[in-house]
């Protein structure tokens, strides 16, 4: 620490010579820059030693900008300067820390600070750089969970962290009582960590603030955690959501914590649910902050399903209910892109005959395109290929095309793997190569498959994301679109 | 005034930054000395502690990681047709190093013949035809020397060592009919951080395996790391790559394995031919074969899977014949805790003395390791002047940064003696 103000010291010096030499400069700017000082907070690395363990650590910062919407800021790319600065008009913002060993620290910070980081036992460890203050309020959750239990992570972490572990692995592993008894551990650590805020709070350990925040993101915690059901393994959302919408959780308005709150619900809703949630809400009156934090998520799910018309309709709906106009471009952002770049996919059809996207769309020009994009190591996708090839053939006479797109890494044994699943027809199979000089395939992120997309007889992407092809959603598409 | 504040005070950080990098890895090229052309998959390795290596790619290129504890290390870079090269790392800089090798002289009757795609199947089915011929099919013994340690790539967290004896049948036997006595066991204080919440996962995860019926290996890492040796009975009866009815190397066309000659050593009479393969095109050179021509044993081996996350590599000596193993090294992902990014690794290494194949003792059933007896949370009896008179550890001593690493609390006789029986 002593150190610290040393370093301090000298750089006020330092700072009292600049501003001399400066003085002569154009004042207007240095107007400017207080007023930057003031809205802004900045964090800065204490040392080589600290930059490098956030690298190492690929730690993540997180925090909701201005217009609600969230910014992560990762360590792990060479560019990583050694200072982070927030701009925001708000009061106070709260900031996210997570890292690789799944550790997980909120910092509850105010306007104008200036913060060291430094790495203290293998953690972060934040202290103010311009306010005097106890370690408390900084690193108040890391506190938290070494006095209280003794380790890096709270009880409501380790029942998430094997909550998710269980779901995710394949077969059923029999968790119910041990999930059971780390729920009923963690309830009573919300308990403990509201009398250990009490009692700090009494020593004046940090500012009323800076209890209410960590005090209402408590009671939402245990709100949270009761939605979950170590029997049946699922979390009641409407448990959930209830939570959100009854209680009075105005410290935590825009705050990380309720953004991923919101996220949560709605994944875990059904898209009717969703919808009606939403119509709900809106019949009700004014959207609150909470309200408008769901319907943004809801808009986020929603829209990759949709045609871009589609897309356009119910984002005209919903533009005046959201927040503000920034989240609409955001929304927007990935159907613009998609439909400003050019396909240029290089294509290799069967022996070895190539050609590429744009000359594939200007080949078919007048017939609708379904491009079912797939690779070798995708089992749902070959499982799909009989419905893709039954719907060709339906919808053969009506104009509409079904193309076989691989995006394997593993072209050179496309074709076999093509002739295999009786897909290889002449002028309709193709595999994309030099995969990563395509731009197109980029923005259209193809790491997730199965995944079909739409042209029209012009050659214009029209859904990016289309229904399967063995659903009544896809036949009820392409009657739509045909009648017109 | 904050804002010029930290400004300066970023500057002042960032010389800081440029000036005070620990090395803990060290980049550049290896290249031919002759014609300064790129050295395609040479491997480095610390002298002293070869399980600490990297690879350099198609273009010479290479980044090797390494525990910063051994900033005083040597590097060796070696490739085939190239001498051997040694460099202190404190002569190297972080970035930008150019490694010259100097060609090997070969003589004029051995002339190299790159094999081709099909010549390469060719001689992997042929090995893995050859392994009930080449390998051990009668009751033999082995001594050997069990060391594991694990580190985090800061330091160093546990070490565990065992003189063992190894007692095989056949390796045409399943693994669970061979039986390992423990000689002696001694093992250091766990440094690592363990969750006991991850203890829990990992134990569901087993019970749930267990009750499908699925042939579990045994928890007992001693003798896992001995039937990991890839030619046992397990392997060459299972369907995967040493199996006889697996895919030999091959892949199917969905999922294809693409193969990679990387050359040939010539040692006494015998032709070893290097073969990389990988699911990926090109093989980078990290899972490899070496095939002896005259009889198509494979005598050395590494398969490394995810980006280096879990390896095994085994090399065998010919005794009369039949190749045995003379060293099996497993390197794994230690999952302690939630922490599995940052690679915390256990390292196993197995040394065997020649083996023992008439006038045999055999090991009796109660003499023997429970297969599921689970090491580190047993006690042993130590017996401090067993390991003082082994031989095998004196062949294969611990390096003295690990040993620093180690102690930073307690010497590791102390903690010997707190992790042993009373």
């Amino acid at each position: 620490m002593r150190k610290i103000e040393i370093k301090v010291y000298l750089i006020c010096f330092f700072l009292g010579f600049i501003a001399l030499c400066s003085c002569s400069s154009d004042e207007k700017s240095e107007v400017q820059n207080a007023d930057e000082a003031i809205s802004q907070i900045v964090l800065v690395f204490e040392d080589s030693v600290a930059s490098r363990f956030f690298k190492q650590r690929k730690s993540v910062f997180k925090y909701m900008d201005d217009n609600q919407l969230p910014v992560e800021i990762a360590f792990n790319s060479k560019e990583a300067g050694s200072e982070i600065v927030l701009k925001t008009t708000r009061e106070f913002l709260d900031l996210v820390y997570r890292d690789n060993s799944q550790v997980e620290f909120t910092y509850f910070l105010q306007k104008g600070d200036s913060v060291l980081i430094l790495v203290k036992d293998k953690k972060p460890w934040l202290t103010s750089i311009n306010k005097d203050n106890s370690s408390y309020p900084y690193n108040l959750e890391l506190l938290r969970n070494t006095e209280l239990f003794g380790k890096p992570h709270s009880k409501v972490q380790d029942f998430y962290f094997l909550w998710n572990e269980t779901k995710a692995f394949p077969f059923e592993l029999g968790m119910n009582d041990d999930l059971k008894q780390i729920k009923d551990e963690a309830i009573q650590g919300f308990e403990r960590e509201l009398c250990w805020l009490d009692s700090l709070a009494n020593t004046n350990s940090f500012s009323e603030e800076i209890k209410a925040f960590y005090t209402s993101k408590n009671r939402m915690a245990q709100k949270k955690l009761e939605a979950y059901d170590p029997e049946s393994l699922d979390i009641n959302t409407q448990m959930a959501l209830n939570s959100i919408l009854q209680t009075d959780n105005s410290p935590l308005a825009n705050s990380v914590y309720l953004d991923e709150f919101s996220e949560l619900i709605i994944t875990n809703q059904t898209e009717g649910e969703s919808e009606a949630l939403i119509d709900s809400l809106i019949a009700r009156g004014e959207l609150n902050s909470n309200d408008k934090s769901l319907l943004l998520h809801y808009l986020q799910k929603e829209i990759p399903n949709l045609s871009f018309i589609e897309a356009d309709e119910v984002l005209e709906r919903y533009e005046a209910k959201l927040a503000n106009p920034a989240q609409m471009v955001q929304l927007n952002s990935s159907n613009k892109a998609l439909q400003a770049i050019e396909s240029d996919i290089e294509l290799m059809g069967l022996q070895k005959s190539y050609s590429n996207f744009e000359e594939l769309l200007d080949q078919k020009k007048g017939k609708f395109l379904y491009v079912d994009l797939w690779a070798a190591w995708c089992i749902p996708c070959i499982k799909a290929f009989p419905a893709s090839l039954a719907l060709n053939e339906a919808y053969k006479s009506k104009g509409v095309e079904v193309i076989f797109l691989s995006v394997d890494d593993n072209y050179k044994f496309w074709e076999e793997v093509a002739i295999k699943y009786d897909i290889a027809i002449p002028e309709l199979s193709f595999v994309a190569i030099k995969k990563e000089e395509s731009e197109y395939l980029k923005a259209l992120d193809v790491a997730l498959i199965p995944r079909y997309l739409i042209f029209d007889p012009e050659g214009k992407l029209i859904h990016p994301n289309a229904p399967r092809p063995d659903t009544e959603e896809i036949k009820l598409y392409f009657n739509s679109i045909l009648k017109d | 005034m904050n804002f010029f504040c930290t400004t300066i005070f970023f500057l002042c950080v960032q010389v800081a930054l440029a000036q005070n990098q620990q090395t803990n890895n060290i980049s550049g090229f290896v290249t031919d000395k002759e014609d300064s052309s790129p050295v395609q998959f040479a491997y480095l390795y610390l002298k002293n502690y070869p399980d600490f290596s990297a690879l350099a790619d198609e273009r010479g290129e290479f980044k090797f990681f390494f525990p910063s504890q051994f900033g005083d290390e040597i590097v060796v870079i070696s490739s085939i047709g190239f001498q051997k090269l040694e460099v202190p790392i404190s002569s190297l800089s972080k970035t930008g190093n150019t490694l010259k090798l100097q060609r090997q002289l070969l003589s004029l009757n051995e002339v190299t013949v790159m094999p081709e795609d099909h010549s390469m199947e060719e001689m992997i089915s042929k090995a893995i035809d050859n392994i009930p011929n080449n390998y051990p099919d009668k009751r033999h013994q082995l001594r050997g020397f069990y060391r594991k340690v694990s580190t985090n790539y800061e330091e160093f967290t546990k070490l565990v060592e065992a003189a063992v004896v190894v007692e095989d049948i056949s390796y045409l036997k399943e693994g669970s009919a061979l039986r390992v006595k423990l000689e002696s066991l001694r093992q250091s204080d766990e440094l690592g951080e363990v969750d006991s919440t991850m203890t829990i996962l990992k134990q569901r995860i087993r019970e749930q395996i267990k009750s499908t019926g699925s042939a579990l290996g045994p928890s007992n890492e001693i003798i896992g790391t001995y039937q990991h040796n890839g030619f046992r009975g397990d392997a060459y009866n299972s369907k995967t790559w040493f199996g006889k009815d697996g895919d030999r190397f091959m892949g199917i066309p969905e999922l294809p394995t693409y193969h990679k000659f990387m050359g040939e050593e010539i040692i006494g009479k015998d032709t070893i031919h290097q073969i990389a393969f990988s699911t990926k095109d090109p093989p980078n050179g990290s899972s490899y074969l070496k095939i002896n021509s005259r009889n198509h044993a494979v005598v050395e081996y590494q398969i490394s899977w995810l980006s280096g996350e879990y390896q095994t590599f085994a090399k065998f000596r010919e005794v009369d014949g039949v190749y045995y193993p003379e060293m099996i090294r497993n390197k794994e992902l230690r999952l302690i805790n939630r922490d599995v990014g940052t690679h915390q690794m256990d390292i196993s290494t197995f040394w065997f003395d020649l083996p023992k194949t008439e006038d045999i003792k055999k090991i009796r059933a109660k003499d023997a390791l429970d297969r599921d007896e689970e090491v580190e949370s047993n006690d042993y009896e130590l017996d401090s002047s067993f390991w003082k008179a082994y031989d095998l550890i004196n062949k294969h001593p611990l390096d003295s940064a690990i040993i620093r690493s180690l102690e930073k609390n307690k010497s590791l006789e102390q903690q010997f003696k707190r992790n042993a029986k009373d």
